[in-house]
């Protein structure tokens, strides 16, 4: 099954890559070459929404962690939005991954107070 | 036009056929034309035959009315005695020697002498004139249609023409015209003045005017008798009426009624007389209500026309075999680069790329082909030759990837495996990777002498990435497995050693777990593992579902919940990889947890060779679709 990525600008201050299709060992390269063209660009802020993804494979879960990490090298934040029950229990089972969020930032200043409160807490991203 | 072999033979052909259809087209034309014309000319000339031959007959009979008339007015006027008549017929014979023979012929009691009949005739002679009267009673003259008819209708006449037995045997016709003497009761007719002409003249006429060689000239009188005709033998027997009968030609009754009317006019048919198509010009003559027929067989004037067009023909197929000639050459120039084409891609098709093509002797569209066959040819060679390093390259890799899964099967320990303590333990482990090498993995390793150490592990995606952190992922956990002996323990250190420099982010889900063959206590944890299933020595299965950690590599520290049961003799614990559970059938449908359980439940009594039975059941589920990732099996049964 094939997978189709769009990317758009989110406010000013990050990316959401819309994520259609099956996220597997045949598909991860391009959701890797496509984050790490936003890493090279210093995104400060990477939301992946997987409302229309219908399945991931380990090699999906392999490129959502290298993407975690490459970002917040610099700061950067990638965030899951909205999986699919099947989907969201991978992630359960995986721990690792940042939990995935169910609304949408609708401005700059929600996205600035979202992103102050994750560099208050001690643990951040990454983290169950 | 598949059925053309050569390109010269389809020029030929199209080329040749095109032209002798132009060539014959145009060459019928010029026939038809030519015949038209010829037949115009000679019917012109025919009219103008005509037409002479008129105006002479009606020059020659002209003068003969005018002699009579003169005669018949004199012998109103001056009622002249014998002697005097014998004069005047003398007279009129010699200043008109077209006149045969002439005669005053008087009404009963009418005559000079006062006689009851009386008729002086003169004639012509070799010697002179001839003197006769018809006054005879065997002759009978006013019983003589001459004599008669004039009278009956009180004006001159023409006779038909016939054949004088008394007077010179000879075919001739009479022009007679009656006198009138004055009576107290008005004029009245008092006898005939007449002219006999031969017809020997007309002839000469007839025969010095044909127009041509199969020319012929017919003179007819009123009634349509012939007065002249090439076939003798006709003259004065046959009418125009009684040819047409007798032969099916209705045209000379035609001609007959169109110049009894008056008319002139031109016909061609097919002649039965003549056996021959003929072509005629008729006109009347205007006196004695004659008429001309001049005519021709088409045929004579035809036949040099036909003539000229068979030369033409013969010119026009020495053309064409000429054009043929040169076709053939001209082809031959331009197919023969071709066929060495054809030559060489045939030289080209059996791999003998050093076949030297002819640099192209023309720059026209064959030159060009030429060309593009020779970049063909090098293109050609150079892709083989890519082709062929591309494949060597494949086989190395393909041969490579042989024995680096050798290698890896080496590093998995024997799928059989029995631990002997107070209980003993019966391993069994099948791996089947998706590719030639996998990450899936499984290890086993004694801890002291009545504990079994063992773990079952799915290293994320597959490949050659995949098959060389299964390497690290087996060699960890053996070392430090029988170090620590503890499950949690041993899948948090190996975490620690995963963890640093992992930026391609690879993880591995473990499944660690440590038997006591002492008391069959099983020990287990799980980093992101599908949860196991045991079955009891009933055959009831159960899915084992302990808590589980993160999978190992993704962070620098994590804590894996441990989980305990006790394995009772008979009991079986049956780990696999999601390989298994994903397994999809040609419809793209997954085998799934459930449907993995239902399938584990099906098998009664437990098969002894449990994981092999597994695995076949799963591939028969597969039913032969590709497998998508590597499937591993590991069965762990107390005894």
């Amino acid at each position: 099954m094939p997978l189709t990525l769009s990317t758009a600008p989110l406010k000013t201050l990050g990316h959401v890559i819309k994520l259609n299709g099956s996220l597997d060992s045949h598909t991860f390269a391009q959701l890797d070459t496509e984050l790490q063209r936003l890493d090279a660009e210093a995104s400060s802020l990477v939301v992946l929404d997987l409302a229309e993804l219908t399945y991931i494979s380990s090699a999906g879960i392999r490129v959502i962690q290298k993407g975690v990490r490459s970002l917040g090298k610099h700061g950067g934040i990638l965030k899951l939005f909205n999986p699919q029950p099947s989907v969201a229990k991978v992630f359960e089972v995986i721990k690792v991954l940042p939990m995935p969020i169910n609304q949408m930032f609708t401005s700059d200043a929600e996205l600035d107070a979202y992103l102050a409160g994750i560099q208050r807490k001690p643990d951040g991203p990454g983290t169950p | 036009m598949a059925g053309f072999r050569h390109i010269s033979t389809r020029l030929i052909v199209w080329t040749l056929g095109g032209a002798a259809l132009a060539l014959f087209a145009l060459g019928w034309y010029q026939q038809w034309q030519t015949r038209r014309m010829v037949l115009a000319q000679v019917e012109a000339r025919a009219a103008t035959v005509t037409s002479g031959i008129k105006e002479e007959l009606q020059g020659v009979l002209r003068v003969v009315e005018t002699s009579v008339r003169l005669t018949a007015a004199r012998v109103e006027q001056g009622r002249p005695g014998a002697g005097e008549l014998d004069t005047m017929l003398h007279a009129m014979l010699a200043t008109n020697p077209r006149i045969y023979g002439s005669t005053v012929a008087f009404e009963p009691f009418a005559t000079p002498a006062g006689q009851e009949h009386f008729a002086p005739y003169v004639f012509q002679q070799a010697d002179g004139f001839g003197h006769a009267d018809l006054a005879t009673p065997d002759y009978a003259y006013w019983q003589q249609a001459w004599y008669r008819e004039p009278l009956a209708r009180g004006t001159a006449v023409w006779t038909e023409p016939y054949f004088d037995e008394g007077a010179g045997n000879v075919h001739m016709v009479t022009y007679a015209q009656p006198f009138f003497r004055p009576t107290s009761a008005g004029p009245r007719v008092a006898g005939v003045v007449t002219a006999d002409v031969a017809l020997g003249w007309l002839k000469r006429v007839a025969e010095s005017n044909r127009p041509g060689a199969t020319g012929f000239v017919i003179i007819f009188s009123a009634s349509g008798r012939l007065i002249t005709h090439p076939r003798t033998q006709l003259i004065q027997t046959e009418t125009l009426e009684s040819l047409a009968a007798k032969n099916q030609q209705p045209e000379l009754a035609f001609i007959g009624r169109e110049v009894a009317a008056g008319r002139s006019g031109s016909l061609s048919y097919d002649s039965k007389i003549f056996r021959s198509r003929i072509r005629v010009d008729f006109r009347p003559v205007n006196i004695g209500g004659w008429g001309v027929i001049v005519g021709f067989e088409e045929q004579e004037f035809l036949a040099p026309v036909g003539a000229a067009g068979r030369v033409a023909f013969g010119s026009a197929l020495a053309a064409l075999a000429l054009l043929g000639g040169i076709i053939v050459l001209v082809s031959r120039r331009i197919t023969r680069p071709l066929q060495e084409l054809a030559a060489t891609a045939d030289q080209i098709a059996v791999g003998n790329f050093g076949v030297v093509i002819a640099p192209p002797r023309t720059r026209d569209e064959i030159g060009h082909l030429s060309l593009a066959f020779g970049h063909m040819r090098d293109e050609l060679q150079r892709h083989i030759a890519e082709l062929t390093a591309a494949t060597a390259a494949r086989q190395k890799l393909e041969s490579e990837l042989a024995i680096a899964q050798l290698i890896q099967r080496t590093m998995l320990p024997p799928p059989r495996h029995t631990a002997h303590g107070v209980r003993t333990a019966h391993l069994a482990a099948r791996v089947v990777p998706a590719k030639a090498v996998g990450g899936d993995l499984y290890v086993y390793f004694p801890l002291g002498a009545d504990r079994l150490g063992f773990a079952v592990g799915d290293v994320s995606d597959k490949g050659v990435p995949a098959a060389l952190f299964m390497a690290r992922t087996l060699t960890l956990l053996r070392t430090i497995g029988r170090e620590v002996g503890e499950p949690g323990e041993i899948l948090a250190r190996v975490n620690a050693e995963l963890f640093p420099d992992n930026d391609e982010c690879m993880f591995v889900t473990l499944f660690c777990g440590v038997l006591n063959l002492s008391t069959g206590e099983l020990t287990c944890a799980s980093a992101g593992h599908e949860p196991p299933f045991v079955v009891s020595a009933t055959g009831d299965w159960e899915v084992w579902d302990i808590p589980s950690g993160a999978p190992l590599g993704l962070a620098a520290e994590i804590t894996v919940p441990v989980s305990r049961r006790v394995l009772a003799p008979g009991e079986q614990l049956l780990l696999y990889t999601d390989g298994v559970t994903d397994a999809a059938n040609p419809a793209g449908n997954l085998l799934t947890a459930d449907g993995l359980l239902q399938l584990l439940r099906a098998l009664d009594p437990i098969p002894p060779e449990l994981a092999d039975e597994l695995l076949q059941r799963v591939q028969a589920f597969a039913a032969g679709a590709d497998q998508t990732d590597d499937i591993t099996v590991f069965t762990l049964r107390l005894v």
